[in-house]
């Protein structure tokens, strides 16, 4: 009896072992939405964390510098076998199953969402009010940023508000969003952004009142609201806070990063990897070969090599094989010709192996291209960007001071090239400017856009297979419409 | 029976019962061939017992192998004689001999008999091992053992004895070809490499692979042991054998159990020694020197004006070692007293790889003891521990493939010049030093309570635990523009991952009447810990190792990061019941039920449940089955049963936030940390369910001299947990993906399993064959799930993705354009659609929707990466002391897709079916113009090459000396051998090996694999 009492005893135990909670693990090393941001400094990190799509290799046009391929100023690039399916972006053959277009779409909503995680517990978090302010202000300025670059490439784009949106969402129009998301959120971080030099230096880099003036300014050139653009732009202008740097090749060295012209630019350290604070959108671009900087995607056209003529930019914007800089020859590729000819008659050359020099860094290994800080917004734009907008609102002569004041600094020691301009016509000042722009900001992914805006693309692009009415805009990722069931419907002309 | 002893047995026989005992031994003789045989010596012994009282006595003790237990009731025969004797229950024996009698037979129903010869010993132990084929065979299945006779699901076998056949430290490997219905593939022949298995088809987009119970404790892989330590590997494959693993068992479970010692037995010592030398069996043909350069001036002529004057070095050779060796060595010592037995085995593996830098050392302990304490009560253990040392290899294959044959490794002082292609691959060896250093130990103790007679407890504790430490060290170097290193680095990761699972089980054993049963119900709560911090130390001052170690932090040119890396936990208890049932021997009867919570699932959906059923019929045991000899058994079974997977991740039901998104700010610049989503979690999923259906027969014909085995399988899984696309908008990012229960996937086919044995006098052979067909078909995917109902993956390193997984396809076919033939003129090029930057003797791609242009909508299926059979067969000889055994083994119907020819990121070396290219108008419709490299590197057809194959897998030829000269040195036994694994293989892949695999969506895809050697090897085994 003892024995089986002691049986039943031991069964008992041995079959009712369990605790409640031994089912429940939750995740160790990471934090769950459930948790996170609660306290000021989670809603900082939340910032950061969306400063850090502008690291991801996506962000950068899905990864290639498609923007220049599609503009004269760029081919594919690398050596000829690499990554073909690029070249469907230098003859306007892409469709909407193209990698680049989804990545690219798929990570600037990915910043929105991060953007969103930060404005939705701001107003609960407890902080310091003007702190609350300007982590609200910066991520805004990026939730704006990135939605401009939603809307010039793709049109009418759905309007997520939220960090997680209807399964299924339309298109809204292009003016919705620049309405109701993008001009209110750069007004919102121009009020309570500081200036770049009210931030101190450690926080360097971080959007200022006077990024956000000028994006809104080439907001409102795009929208061709010249009235605004030319307000905005003057406001940069006046503020003090940027001057030109005299010498033009400074501005795009290691030396010259967050540089007196500077107004946004994208931090990077020089590690591979994004989890170190690399970027790679310069690894893309860079030479290939010899030293070996990158992948040598975006190569400078031949057409753009003949525009330049004697304008000094040139040196500094391309790379040519067999020029030393800051001490390293570049002697290229071996799987890529040097010269390839429009036929075999070899008369007509079609493009000479060289690269973009904007991204150059001084460095043998890949890692130190990983270490270019990407300029998205540079004084210079600015400038053009009021001339631009003054010209239209018929101040020729107030266009012509900021117009030459970009020239002049390109000018450098050599009195000889780019004389100022003097004529106040207004469709020759609007040419003008326009190749001012292609010159000065060459290579610099602003060059599609600008035709576009000006309508000059299917001039200057109709020979590459650029096509009115369809071409302007990118075609929504064929993903989205097909996982839409119909809600989402495709930009014109495009399967 | 000689007539002499039969006459001498009966004149003895006058004084009893004579006529009784006649009629008895006659009617014996008649029945000879029946199992009553050893009954009538049992008898026929009896009868001589009281005539030699004053002889010398044997006494020893029969045990099993397959048990340790001892073995009551066996029989003791005198050879050539009609004296004998049977054990007692503790398996002990006494005999009775003469001074002539040189030899005894052991012997039991169910297990191999033995002969020994006697010499001057009076005691012998003997320990049988269970005859592979017998009807009585026990058969491991999970949580118990059945009889074969008896079993309702589909089990397969092999015996330790097999496992030591084919060269190699991995003990799976040797399952090659033995088991039907399971793919084993080296899809890497670096030592220590572990094969894909899938067993029955791939049963799901996820984690395929199946789980492996080594004595009782679930793990994930047995490369920590050593093939002489196991005694057999079963595989269970319906739902009535796996169904009591529940969420594990769906993709096949392993049962590997490992050697025990036997009571009362003196110890026995096995000694094993192997040497082996490797060779690379085969070298890809591609371009020489002279061809290549002829090739260069294709893309760009003029390039080589010289043709004679190129140099031409062959990488292959370079890169791969000659002849390098393997050797192992094992030790066991097996025994036991009346409480305790025991079986250690100590094990040393040293395998040099065919590619310098890749060696692989383990040594391995194992140590089994069981103790009596109590009559009622058993206790003991099961420890497996084993260390490896691992080399991990650099990554020349596909360097060595790439490389120009122009270009010379050294320069006239030795040094490393640049080599172009993808870097000089004997300078990528030279900066290699990674090496993983891994303790893992797995081990059960457990009690055993017997109670009520019919009744037994068991409760045991298991640990699986893992430690291991990489160290990856990069020197600085440079050896040209794109190969160099200026800053120096270490890092090393530390991992530990130990799982506990506490077991109980209760097991009720009956017998009565005609009923068999047999019923278990448990319990088992199981915990798995995992973490792997990691540390990188950038700029040491000095690269000699003895200085790694020296506190660099202190220096300026130091930098060091660290991570915390990974943790996790995971939780799972379960709730296990079966009953087997048989009645009269003839009809049986399975029931299984096991309940499985698992902590990666939300409170609603935790718990999934897996039921089974199986019915099995002996035919043969019914009275109306004819009594002749041509049948000698016959079975059918048929069995359904729902089984799970769980092998996802543990986090795919959260929504992750990392803190590594940082940002750059300052001057100067430094990275601030920053936080945001790292994945988006969906808290609905549930457990994947298969439900499998099994319908078998087994019989033995001619004298059990052929056995077979067929089987039907139909597997279908639903709700396959998928990473399914999601709209961009959501904001989860670019090509991320979230799990859902949204995929329906079957697998089908046919088992068979023949083997024909036959003795002739001295001379005994055996010939084997088995084999499954596969049908593989996706039947649903995102049918309700806002998402994409097509999975594109199989991604190379330039980012194709040459794998689709779609309904009505089987899983990851190959996908890409067709080709119709080469642009042989202009006029062609302008008839047909082409893509962007083609020329005159590219690629024709086939516009396979006529819609007059080539887009990714042309793409078609090219092929599937899974074979439609799998086979293996073996022959066996053996005369006296001599075998020799062939295994072959083979698949059909699968293709490969040759990735590393597709990935060209710049100008490699070729393949040499480019001799055949277009050089002209007319030259060729197959191989396309080297001029431009665009347009041909597509994913196509080109590309797609045959993966059936027939493999001399295993060939041994061994000789055990004759136990007389055996005895006289004190030995039992001395075994030489020589033996050759993967001698010579078939196939028309024009790769290192056709044996290429993956992950479910991404298989069969020839990225540059470690090659597979060929092993040719002399063995040694002593015991005493």
């Amino acid at each position: 009896m003892k024995r089986k009492i002691f049986i039943i005893t031991i069964i008992t135990l041995l079959f009712s072992a369990s605790c409640e909670d031994f089912l429940d693990n939750p995740p160790q090393g990471y934090l769950t939405t459930a948790s996170f941001p609660a306290t000021a400094e989670d809603a900082i990190l939340a910032t950061n964390g969306v400063y850090n799509t502008l690291l991801i290799w996506n962000f950068h046009s899905g990864g290639f510098p498609i923007l220049d391929i599609m503009s004269d100023e760029a081919s594919k690039g690398s050596s000829p076998g690499d990554a073909i399916m690029i070249n469907q972006f230098d003859n306007f053959t892409f469709n909407s199953s193209a990698s680049s277009i989804q990545s690219w779409w798929s990570t600037l909503y990915q910043g929105i969402r991060r953007s969103y995680l930060v404005t939705e517990s701001l107003s609960w978090i407890e902080m310091n009010e003007n702190m609350r302010n300007r982590l609200s202000a910066e991520v805004k300025f990026l939730r704006a940023y990135f939605y401009f670059t939603l809307v010039r490439a793709y049109g009418d784009v759905p309007k997520v508000v939220s960090t997680s949106p209807p399964k299924k969402l339309p298109r809204s129009s292009k003016s919705e969003i620049y309405e109701e998301i993008i001009i209110p959120d750069l007004e919102f971080a121009m009020e309570y952004l500081p200036e770049k030099s009210e931030y101190n230096t450690a926080d360097m880099g971080r959007v200022s009142k006077g990024a956000a003036r000028g994006l809104l300014s080439k907001v409102y050139l795009f929208r061709k609201d010249f009235i605004n653009a030319e307000k905005y732009a003057l406001e940069v202008i006046n503020s003090g806070q940027y001057t030109l740097d005299p010498d033009f090749a400074h501005v795009f060295s290691e030396d010259g990063e967050n540089g007196t012209g500077s107004i946004f630019e994208i931090g990077a350290v020089t590690e591979s990897g994004i989890l170190y604070g690399g970027n790679q959108y310069a690894n893309t671009i860079s030479v290939r070969g010899t030293p070996n900087l990158g992948w040598g995607f975006g190569r400078p056209t031949w057409e753009l090599i003949q525009f330049f003529g004697s304008d000094p930019r040139m040196d500094a914007t391309i790379v040519f094989i067999g020029e030393t800089i800051e001490g390293i020859t570049v002697t290229g590729d071996l799987g890529t010709p040097d010269t390839t000819y429009t036929d075999e008659t070899k008369v007509e050359i079609l493009e000479i192996e060289c690269y973009n020099q904007k991204t150059f860094m001084p460095g043998t290994e890949p890692r130190y291209s990983w270490g270019h800080n990407r300029r998205i917004l540079r004084y210079a734009d600015v400038l053009l960007i009021a001339a631009e907008a003054l010209n239209e609102n018929d101040k020729p002569v107030e266009a012509l001071t900021y117009l030459n004041q970009v020239r002049e600094r390109a000018r450098g020691s050599n009195p000889s090239v780019l004389p100022d301009i003097i004529t106040t016509n207004k469709e020759q000042l609007r040419d003008i400017i326009l190749e001012e722009r292609h010159r000065e900001l060459a290579l610099e992914g602003h060059r599609f856009w600008d035709l576009v805006r000006t309508d000059k693309a299917e001039e200057v692009l109709g020979p590459l297979g650029f096509l009115s009415g369809k071409n302007e805009l990118m075609p929504i990722p064929a993903n989205e419409i097909y996982i839409s069931e119909g809600v989402i419907i495709q930009n014109p002309n495009y399967l | 029976m000689k007539l002499y002893t039969l006459k001498t047995c009966l004149r003895v026989l006058n004084k009893f019962d004579r006529n009784k005992i006649i009629n008895t031994i006659i009617k014996s003789y008649m029945n000879i061939l029946t199992k009553k045989f050893y009954t009538v010596l049992v008898v026929s012994f009896i009868c001589f017992s009281g005539l030699y009282s004053q002889e010398m006595f044997i006494t020893g003790r029969i045990t099993a192998t397959d048990t340790g237990e001892s073995l009551p009731r066996a029989n003791v025969l005198i050879k050539g004689t009609l004296r004998g004797t049977v054990s007692e229950i503790d398996g002990n024996y006494k005999i009775q001999i003469q001074p002539e009698d040189k030899i005894l037979i052991f012997s039991y129903l169910g297990y191999e008999s033995k002969e020994i010869t006697i010499g001057n010993q009076t005691s012998i132990d003997v320990i049988l091992e269970p005859v592979t084929t017998g009807l009585d065979e026990i058969v491991v299945i999970g949580y118990g053992t059945v009889r074969k006779s008896d079993l309702t699901g589909s089990v397969s076998s092999v015996r330790g004895k097999d496992l030591i056949k084919t060269s190699s430290s991995n003990p799976l490997q040797a399952l090659q070809g033995k088991i039907a219905g399971v793919q084993i593939a080296n899809s890497s022949g670096e030592p220590g490499a572990d094969p894909i298995v899938r067993v029955r088809g791939v049963g799901t987009l996820n984690n395929s692979n199946p789980i492996y119970v080594v004595d009782g404790v679930i793990v994930d892989n047995i490369s920590f042991l050593n093939s002489s330590d196991i005694y057999s590997i079963e595989l269970l494959k319906d739902a009535s054998a796996t169904a009591i693993y529940g969420s594990r068992g769906a993709n096949g479970v392993f049962i590997v159990t490992t050697k025990q010692g036997g009571s009362n037995i003196e110890p026995q010592v096995s000694f094993r020694t192997e040497l082996s030398i490797q060779k690379l069996p085969k070298k890809l043909d591609i371009l020489n020197g002279r061809e290549f350069a002829m090739a260069l001036n294709d893309i760009n002529p003029g390039t080589i004006n010289n043709l004679d004057a190129v140099d031409n070095f062959d990488w292959q050779d370079a890169v791969f070692k000659n002849n390098p060796l393997m050797q192992s060595y094992d030790l066991s010592v097996a025994g036991g007293s009346d409480k305790l037995n025991y079986y250690f085995g100590a094990g040393m593996n040293d395998q040099e790889g065919i590619i310098p830098k890749s060696n692989y050392r383990r040594y391995s302990i194992k140590l089994n003891t069981k103790y009596k304490a109590r009559e009622f009560l058993n206790i003991g253990n099961s420890i497996s521990a084993a260390y490896t040392d691992d080399d991990v290899a650099p990554n020349v294959v596909i360097a060595a493939y790439r490389a120009w044959p122009i270009d010379l490794p050294f320069d006239d002082n030795g040094d490393f010049t640049e080599v172009r292609g993808t870097g000089n691959p004997l300078a990528a060896i030279d900066i290699t030093n990674n090496n993983t250093k891994t303790l893992r130990i797995v081990s059960n103790f457990y009690g055993e309570l017997t109670f009520l007679k019919n009744f037994r407890l068991k409760t045991s504790y298991q640990l699986d635990y893992r430690n291991a430490k990489n160290r990856n060290f990069a020197p600085e170097y440079y050896v040209s523009a794109t190969q160099q290193n200026s800053r120096n680095s270490l890092s090393i990761d530390f991992t530990e991952d130990r799982t506990w699972i506490w077991e109980n089980t209760l097991t009720y054993n009956n017998e009565f009447g005609k009923n068999r049963l047999n019923a278990f119900v448990g319990y088992t709560m199981q915990q798995r810990f995992f973490e792997s911090p990691n540390i990188t130390v950038n700029r040491l001052i000095r690269e000699d190792p003895i200085y790694w170690y020296f506190n660099a932090a202190l220096t300026d040119t130091v930098q060091i990061s660290k991570g915390l890396g990974d943790a996790f936990t995971n939780s799972m208890i379960s709730y296990l019941f079966r009953t087997n049932y048989s009645y009269n021997n003839k009809y049986l009867f399975t029931v299984s039920l096991r309940a499985d919570g698992s902590s990666k699932f939300n409170e609603e959906n935790r718990f999934g449940y897996f039921p089974s059923f199986a019915l099995g019929w002996n035919v043969t045991e019914e009275p109306f089955f004819p009594d002749n000899n041509f049948i000698n058994n016959l079975k059918v079974r048929a069995s359904w049963g729902v089984i799970g997977n769980e092998k996802i991740g543990w986090f795919d039901r959260f929504s992750l936030i990392g803190n590594q998104y940082g940002a750059v700010f300052g001057n100067p610049e430094g990275l601030q940390p920053g936080a945001t989503y790292i994945s988006t979690g969906n808290d609905d999923i549930h457990w994947e369910n298969t439900y499998q259906t099994n319908a078998g027969i087994e019989f033995s014909t001619l004298q059990n001299q052929l056995i077979g085995e067929i089987d039907f399988y139909r597997k279908k899984t639903d709700d396959i947990l998928v990473m399914l696309d999601i709209p961009g908008f959501y904001g989860f990012g670019s090509f991320q993906r979230v799990r859902f229960n949204a995929a329906s996937v079957l697998n089908q086919g046919l088992e068979f399993n023949f083997t024909w044995k036959q003795q002739l006098n001295d001379f005994s052979y055996s010939v084997s064959a088995l084999g499954a067909t596969i049908h593989n078909e996706v039947l649903s995917i995102a049918a309700t799930t806002p998402s994409d109902s097509v999975i594109f993956s199989g991604e190379l390193s330039n980012g194709k993705r040459v794998t689709v997984t779609r309904i009505g396809e089987p899983i990851g076919s190959f996908f890409g354009y067709k080709i119709q033939g080469i642009f042989q003129n202009e006029a062609e090029l302008d008839k047909y659609p082409s893509i962007y930057g083609q020329k005159v003797g590219d690629f024709i791609y086939k516009d396979t929707n006529g819609d007059g242009v080539i887009t990714s909508d042309d793409r078609v299926i090219l092929g599937s990466p899974i074979p439609d059979l799998i086979y293996g067969f073996a022959i066996n000889l053996s005369y006296k002391g001599f075998s020799l055994g062939f295994d072959f083994n083979g698949q059909l119907g699968n293709e490969i897709y040759n990735g590393k020819n597709q990935t060209r990121f710049g100008i490699y070396n070729f393949e040499d079916r480019v001799k055949d290219r277009w050089q002209g108008e007319g030259s060729s419709n197959t191989e396309p113009a080297l001029s431009s490299l665009a347009g041909n590197y597509e994913t196509s057809e080109y590309f797609i090459e045959s993966g059936s194959f027939f493999r001399l897998r295993t060939l041994m030829l061994s000789y055990e000396f004759p136990e007389k000269m055996m005895s006289n040195l004190g030995l039992k036994s001395i075994m030489i051998y020589f033996k050759g694994t993967n001698l010579f293989t078939l196939s028309g892949y024009s790769g290192y090996s056709p044996e290429i695999s993956g992950s479910p969506l991404s298989s069969g895809i020839d990225q540059g694999i470690y090659p597979i050697t060929s092993y040719y090897t002399m063995g040694l085994n002593v015991s005493f």
